[in-house]
């Protein structure tokens, strides 16, 4: 292997790789960087590709290196005012003009405007016969006179590795490619070098690295379970840090978008502002709505109103004059509209008036990264303020179920780092009702869960909150109805048997109701017999005053026979007294005897 | 066709300045002109310095390379063209043996 260790020390000897990672500020200081413009791809690498150096974008055929590279340059031409050369020994110039116009890039326009050139270079290896050694010069002359032409600060050399196959003598080749990476720093440009991916997980297929080793982006582009997925790599990125994972990307007809899977890195904001959810007593459970960014599931089994409370939401939204996007995997647009209008919530009037976009799309149709791409471009458009994702768990038909949950984060990251309040919908199925199928619960922060409860021949539906971040949220059950004139929420009845609903529920409040009867007639029962108790009570308490009376007139009689008795016997003993002579004193005193004689003779 | 058309060989060479290897390309060009194709021969010699629209129209990267537009079909011959026998059999030529060269091919 050919280290190049002469030519990096020609560079001024400061490439030593300890001495860029012992010493970060001076990294710091050094490493300028150009921004990409790809999106996405300047967060993963906090801030772009390396100014003044050549970046090595390596990945097999397919896989998308000439369109990165390609944006790279018209990027750079168009929002940062850097003309750029592409130098392309795969294709023509028309071929590749042609290509680029489906991502949206006019080159044409771009060479006509003087901000780039392309310079098409056709090796044809059965052309080339080689006779002895060489020197590069003509590639040279070439670059610098496009270089020149424009003024460039950026440069693409797509795919030089094709000079090993054309020229034959490798030795050679190698030289001058090390020459021509020196000559590229030395002239300040900021390259982006493709290479082919070599066998057995070398990164290209002549080793190009050992001259771009700044920085290299490895590009791949896999089919697993029959759904396609281009993937990114920062392999390598010299005194920068740098995202390692390998993030997902698309091009779509707007170019290359890298999807970091959280490199919002949860830096969100955090409104405190609540947002109605268009039910008055589900906002009331929530402690006032919802946080506006803040993303609310609802999950549940077949049939329990999901789609109906998450339209809710939208028709709250867009009655703020709020602007809306409701995404569907499950129904067309039309068809959503009529169902909703069925329980009284008209989504129709909302996409007349402007302020309600709908989409519906089957994930499977193009697979979990084209399908990211499209929601990213039109939560960029419309710009809503509420987006609905209406069915989500029949992304799970798409991909395994961590590359389905890895979708579903980005998609919420896409939702939430816009402050956008989010609602999706889950089916979930009736045994394992209270586990997200999609185990993105974390990133949830409301979650409403629907459940079906069978009871008496009916099925009804119930409303829990199973969360709700930053809110003292109820803890209780509702009934959820759906009617004419939209959702409503009930407070449940508890009976004996638990929460009563539907006709339970009626029967119960009946049951009720007759019982309440009943104790108030008890009650006025009660209290005429209280009534007639006291008065019996109160005849009683006359009755016994009565006899009271009676004994106490009895009293006074005797007292007063008494009183006359005394008299009698007094004035009989005077009488006496007066016949014998004595004192009345005497006769008096000297009661020595009884005398029952006198007594019984009165 | 006939044999003995006046030219037969159209050949352009691009050298770079006066670099060695361009040198050595340049005086086995005007060996072989002089020699097997003489007289048949048209030889343009460029600088890739001075003709950078003539290096783009052939397509040129190495230097010295030595282009064969005639006879056809077209063949570069990248390098000094120190390696005679390749030279030879790009240019059409009987292998290096001194051989007059007094039949045309086909």
């Amino acid at each position: 292997m050919l280290y190049g260790k002469e030519e990096w020390l020609a560079e001024g000897g400061a490439m030593t790789v300890s001495a860029g990672e012992r010493h970060p500020p001076r990294t710091e200081a050094r490493l300028a960087k150009a921004p990409s413009g790809i999106r996405g791809f300047d967060q993963v690498t906090d801030g772009g590709l390396p100014r003044g150096r050549p970046t090595l974008v390596t990945g097999a055929s397919g896989s998308g290196k000439t369109m990165f590279a390609v944006e790279f340059l018209v990027r750079g031409a168009r929002d940062y005012g850097e003309p750029g050369v592409l130098l392309t020994f795969e294709e023509s110039a028309d071929d590749l003009i042609e290509n680029v116009a489906s991502l949206g890039f006019d080159l044409t326009q771009l060479e006509r405007d003087g901000m780039l050139v392309i310079d098409a270079i056709h090796v044809d290896p059965a052309e080339v016969v080689a006779t002895g050694a060489f020197n590069l010069d003509g590639l040279f002359i070439r670059l610098a006179g496009a270089v020149e032409e424009v003024g460039a600060k950026r440069v693409v050399l797509d795919t030089i590795e094709v000079l090993f196959g054309a020229l034959g003598n490798e030795g050679i080749v190698r030289g001058e490619l090390a020459r021509l990476f020196r000559w590229l720093k030395s002239r300040g440009l900021t390259a982006v070098v493709t290479g082919e991916r070599g066998r057995a997980g070398q990164l290209t297929r002549f080793g190009i690295e050992e001259y771009v080793s700044d920085c290299v982006i490895v590009l791949d582009h896999r089919v697993l379970d029959d759904v396609s997925t281009r993937r990114l790599q920062v392999a390598k990125y010299r005194g920068s840090a740098h995202g390692t994972n390998e993030y997902p990307f698309l091009i779509t007809d707007r170019g290359v978008t890298v999807l970091p899977i959280t490199a919002a890195g949860l830096r969100y904001g955090a409104p405190t502002e609540r947002v109605s959810t268009g039910l008055a007593q589900l906002d009331h459970l929530l402690g006032g709505g919802v946080y506006r960014g803040s993303i609310v599931m609802v999950s549940g089994s077949a049939g329990t109103g999901k789609t109906t409370l998450a339209a809710q939401v939208v028709d709250a939204a867009c009655a703020r004059g709020e602007q809306a996007l409701f995404v569907s995997f499950e129904e067309s647009p039309d068809q959503l509209v009529r169902d909703m209008r069925s329980v009284g919530i008209d989504l129709g009037r909302w996409v007349d008036a402007g302020v309600l976009r709908m989409w519906s799309e089957r994930a499977t149709a193009f697979g979990l990264e084209s399908h990211l791409g499209r929601l990213e471009r039109m939560l960029e458009e419309q710009a809503p303020q509420v987006v609905a994702l209406d069915g989500i768990a029949s992304l799970g038909h798409v991909g395994s179920p961590s590359e389905v949950t890895s979708a579903v984060t980005r998609e919420l990251d896409l939702v939430k780092a816009r402050g956008i309040t989010g609602v999706l919908t889950t089916l979930t199925h009736e045994s394992d009702s209270a586990a997200s199928a999609l185990s993105v619960s974390s990133l949830i922060d409301t979650w409403l869960l629907l459940r079906n409860v069978e009871t008496d021949g009916e099925r009804n539906r119930l409303l829990f909150v199973i969360k709700s971040r930053g809110t003292a949220h109820s803890n209780q059950v509702r009934e959820f109805v759906l009617t004419d004139h939209g959702a409503e929420l009930l407070e449940v009845v508890v009976g004996p048997r638990g929460v009563a609903t539907g006709s339970a529920r009626a029967a119960l409040l009946a049951e009720e109701h007759i019982g309440a009867v009943t104790r108030r007639e008890d009650l006025d029962q009660r209290r005429a017999a209280l009534a007639q108790r006291a008065a019996e009570v109160a005849a009683q308490i006359a009755v016994l005053q009565a006899k009271l009376a009676a004994e106490g007139a009895e009293v006074d009689r005797l007292a007063a026979q008494e009183t006359h008795r005394d008299e009698a016997r007094r004035s009989a003993r005077s009488v006496l007294g007066a016949a014998r002579g004595d004192s009345t004193a005497s006769g008096d005193t000297a009661p020595e005897h009884p005398t029952p004689g006198p007594e019984e003779e009165v | 066709m006939t044999a003995d058309v006046p030219v037969r060989w159209y050949l352009t060479l691009y050298v770079s300045g006066a670099s060695p290897r361009s040198a050595a390309a340049l005086e086995a060009v005007r060996r072989l002109a002089d020699e097997d194709l003489a007289g048949q021969v048209e030889l343009e010699v460029v600088d890739v310095r001075d003709e950078p629209a003539l290096v783009v129209r052939d397509d040129i990267l190495a230097v010295p390379t030595l282009v064969k537009r005639l006879p056809p079909p077209l063949r570069k011959l990248v390098g000094d063209l120190s390696d005679t026998g390749r030279v030879r059999l790009a240019l059409d030529l009987r292998p290096e043996p001194p051989v007059r060269t007094d039949q045309e091919g086909s």
